[in-house]
């Protein structure tokens, strides 16, 4: 059984179908990574995904359940990470964790001191008593993750993790996804950043126009070429006409 | 750059108009109440041409005081003013303060509230058409009054605008400006009463004359006195009036100006380190590990540490204890106990809780997912709000019910004290359940408490109109007990129980399903409090 298994997923905002008609399968224990250019309909999937946007149409199932039928069920496996939305940013950085830890029925004393262990793994222990809206993007990014991670989820949706993240960050995050997959965790990512999947993720999906171009394990989607070259082919790249813009340049 | 900014203006207008049905009726809503309030206004201004000027000079003075007033805490918890054009959004532009001041006050005409203002002044100037030179006295200080009055919002929105610099800063201006405003009200209000109980005069006529005498020699009042200092040929009075009256628009243009300055220049929001907070306060040692108690538990961390909480808390004890001081300032001056309106005062913000706690769920912007993917029940989120909003608003209601009490005697303790019950229960039933309904455009997260999003205004105030009605009619029953008991033996038993069965049922109600609602559509409602930007 895949830990996510996506089917005819639909949402249409007004005229525009955003997402039309995915369908997705993550096998459990792998680092899935879902790409596409601005406007695939990454976040508008995976936010339907998580139960956070009502699907027109199409069917999510998290390990056998539900996400729509059985939300209590689904959610209890999944741990969140989306991408433009806010956090309860006037809590401390171990507020956060401590507040989602305790909503997700977690007892007392394990939400402690699993919020300490969170905050010394990501490197926010010395900012754990400052509050959130002070906190880098960075920080931001990793708090967020943190939260994901504190119920000790079976499948982990991160929505672009390693945006405004720095080097150092990003690799401490890579770090622990990489060991929380070989422990049996699986990972469903999005990233518009080539190079990241191609380096972490062992199957990924192309998505543009709302449907999957293309999906399977690395070398089924790179067919030989470069990630990024096999990606442009799929989505469509588009070359600059040599004269247009011309007044840009300056000589 | 005038033409570019009205006609952006006019283009936000007229897609808030288009938009939304919800939108478009609460702005017709609103804009027909604020017509029903203004009509009044402009028909005692209008007719004052048949009586004697000491009484016409107090009327339009103390009116057109209070209107300037109502310039400066009406956005507060009203309408706000949109932030389409809210100077920041020009710094990366190259226009300088002086090249957008015009444009931005031609724009910023282009509301109900200018309408009104002008609709207002129109009417002084009918009034006032006593002669030639008066007739012209009173069109160049309606003209001097509007222009204040439109110019005020300016002012204080740019000078505490995000622009300004530090969050912390921000929290505290902000604050600075309810406490002058509120401060500044009851200040006057104690002002006029105290110099017309030291005349001794128990003539509301000669209280009202005096209190004009003072009012128009601030700045807020000046422009208004023009017309009588001319009809009584009163030259000095005349010209300095006109010399404040030009010198508050100077002052204010001029404070407009440096405040545009400075937004322009420094645009970004400076992260500040506030400082640490306690790791392990008394919050999390008190309540259990409940989702409820830990909803709870933020909603009084968040109204300490969040401006827009903070500042609703203190939108919504203005309202009352301003018609309180008021109507006992009023009902004094004429010669008459006016204790009893300060009894009021309780009951009426016991109403109000409503409307804020309906208001609550939008504050979190779209930090609600959190509650979604963490499964909490509707019901937890709506019993975590209401205790943590209660553990702050109750005590507030229950200290303005016994100063109320401890001015005016005991015997007002039963009725009052069963009423504030009946409709502060209410209330926060009525809230809980309306705030799963309909969410408001609030201003998101960090930033300028004054700013109202885009277009909730209207909204707000259709909102807290219907809390305001749903909850007399719950509580009228509790509420004809607790009259009652002014002068039947059994009601004085029957007045407290009823009020308790009356709140305590309301809430119950409310809390279920409000949370019902939630649990079948906790996604619309994430949509919905998302900031648009």
């Amino acid at each position: 059984m895949p830990a996510l298994r996506v089917t005819n997923l639909v949402k249409a905002f007004g005229d525009k179908r955003a997402v039309d008609g995915l369908s997705l399968a993550v096998p459990a224990g792998s680092m899935y990574g879902l790409v596409g250019p601005n406007g695939a309909g990454k976040t508008t999937t995976l936010s339907m995904v998580t139960g956070l946007l009502r699907p027109d149409a199409g069917s999510v199932e998290v390990l056998g359940h539900d996400v729509w039928s059985d939300p209590v069920g689904a959610k209890a496996l999944i741990g969140v990470l989306p991408d433009g939305l806010h956090v309860f940013d006037r809590l401390s950085g171990r507020e956060l964790i401590r507040y989602v830890a305790l909503l997700r029925g977690l007892d007392r004393r394990v939400a402690e001191t699993r919020a300490d262990e969170l905050l010394s793994a990501l490197g926010l222990a010395d900012d754990a008593e400052l509050l959130v809206c002070d906190y880098s993007a960075g920080m931001t990014k990793k708090i967020g993750l943190a939260c994901a991670l504190v119920h000790a989820p079976r499948l982990l949706i991160l929505d672009e993790p390693f945006e405004a993240v720095d080097p150092v960050s990003g690799d401490m995050i890579r770090q622990i996804l990489k060991a929380y997959v070989s422990s049996g965790g699986t990972v469903l990512l999005s990233s518009h950043v080539m190079e990241i999947v191609e380096a972490l993720c062992d199957s990924l999906a192309v998505v543009a126009h709302g449907r999957v171009q293309a999906a399977g394990t690395l070398d089924d989607v790179r067919q030989g070429e470069s990630l990024t070259g096999r990606f442009l082919d799929l989505v469509g790249a588009r070359h600059l006409e040599s004269e247009s813009l011309a007044w840009l340049h300056s000589s | 750059m005038v033409a570019l900014l009205v006609g952006l203006r006019f283009r936000l207008l007229r897609r808030s108009l288009a938009g939304g049905g919800r939108h478009r009726a609460a702005l017709i809503a609103v804009a027909v109440i604020s017509f029903l309030f203004t009509a009044p206004v402009c028909l005692v201004m209008a007719v004052l041409g048949g009586t004697d000027v000491a009484f016409a000079r107090a009327v339009t003075v103390i009116l057109g005081f209070s209107l300037m007033l109502a310039w400066i805490w009406l956005p507060l918890f009203l309408t706000g003013t949109d932030d389409a054009l809210a100077a920041s959004r020009f710094a990366l532009l190259p226009v300088s303060a002086a090249r957008l001041i015009p444009g931005l006050y031609v724009a910023g005409l282009l509301g109900l509230g200018s309408l009104l203002t002008a609709l207002i002044g129109i009417a002084t100037v009918v009034g006032w058409a006593r002669s030639g030179p008066v007739l012209v006295a009173a069109l160049v200080g309606a003209t001097l009054a509007v222009v204040t009055a439109t110019l005020i919002p300016h002012v204080l929105t740019s000078a505490f605008s995000g622009a300004l610099g530090s969050r912390r800063f921000r929290d505290i201006t902000g604050l600075a400006v309810v406490g002058f405003a509120v401060g500044f009200t009851i200040l006057m209000q104690a002002a006029s009463t105290a110099i017309s109980r030291t005349d001794g005069t128990a003539s509301v006529v000669a209280a009202l004359d005096h209190t004009a005498n003072v009012l128009s020699w601030t700045p807020f009042g000046a422009a208004w006195a023009l017309p009588a200092d001319v009809a009584r040929g009163d030259a000095a009075a005349a010209l300095g009036h006109l010399v404040v009256a030009v010198a508050t628009i100077t002052v204010l243009v001029a404070g407009w100006w440096l405040a545009l300055r400075r937004a322009l220049t420094t645009p970004l929001d400076v992260p500040d380190i506030v400082g640490r907070v306690t790791r392990d306060s008394v919050i999390d040692r008190w309540l259990s590990g409940s989702a409820t108690a830990v909803i709870a538990g933020r909603l009084l961390r968040y109204y300490r540490r969040d401006p827009r909480r903070l500042l609703s808390v203190f939108s919504m004890m203005l309202a009352p204890i301003l018609v309180g001081v008021s109507v006992a300032g009023v009902t004094a001056a004429g010669g008459r106990a006016g204790g009893i309106s300060l009894l009021l005062v309780a009951p009426l913000l016991g109403m109000l809780l409503g409307p804020t706690l309906a208001f609550d769920i939008s504050y979190d912007d779209s930090a609600l997912w959190t509650h979604i993917t963490t499964s909490v029940k509707g019901w937890e989120d709506r019993l975590g709000r209401l205790l943590g909003f209660s553990t702050i608003a109750l005590p507030i209601v229950a200290l303005v019910l016994f100063m109320g009490v401890a001015v005016t005697g005991s015997g007002g303790l039963v009725p009052f004290g069963a009423a504030t019950i009946a409709v502060t229960g209410t209330a926060l039933g009525v809230g809980s359940h309306l705030g799963s309904i309909i969410q408001v455009p609030v201003p998101p997260p960090g930033s300028n408490p004054f700013g109202k999003g885009s277009g909730g205004g209207p909204l707000s105030v259709v909102v807290s109109l219907l809390t305001i009605v749903l909850v007399l009619v719950v509580s009228a029953p509790a509420l004809a007990v607790a009259a009652l008991s002014f002068s039947s033996v059994w009601a004085v038993y029957a007045a407290v129980p009823v009020a308790i069965v009356t709140a305590v049922a309301t809430i119950a109600w409310g809390v279920v399903t409000g949370g019902r609602r939630l649990d079948r559509r906790w996604p619309e409602v994430l949509r919905e409090v998302t900031y648009k930007r």
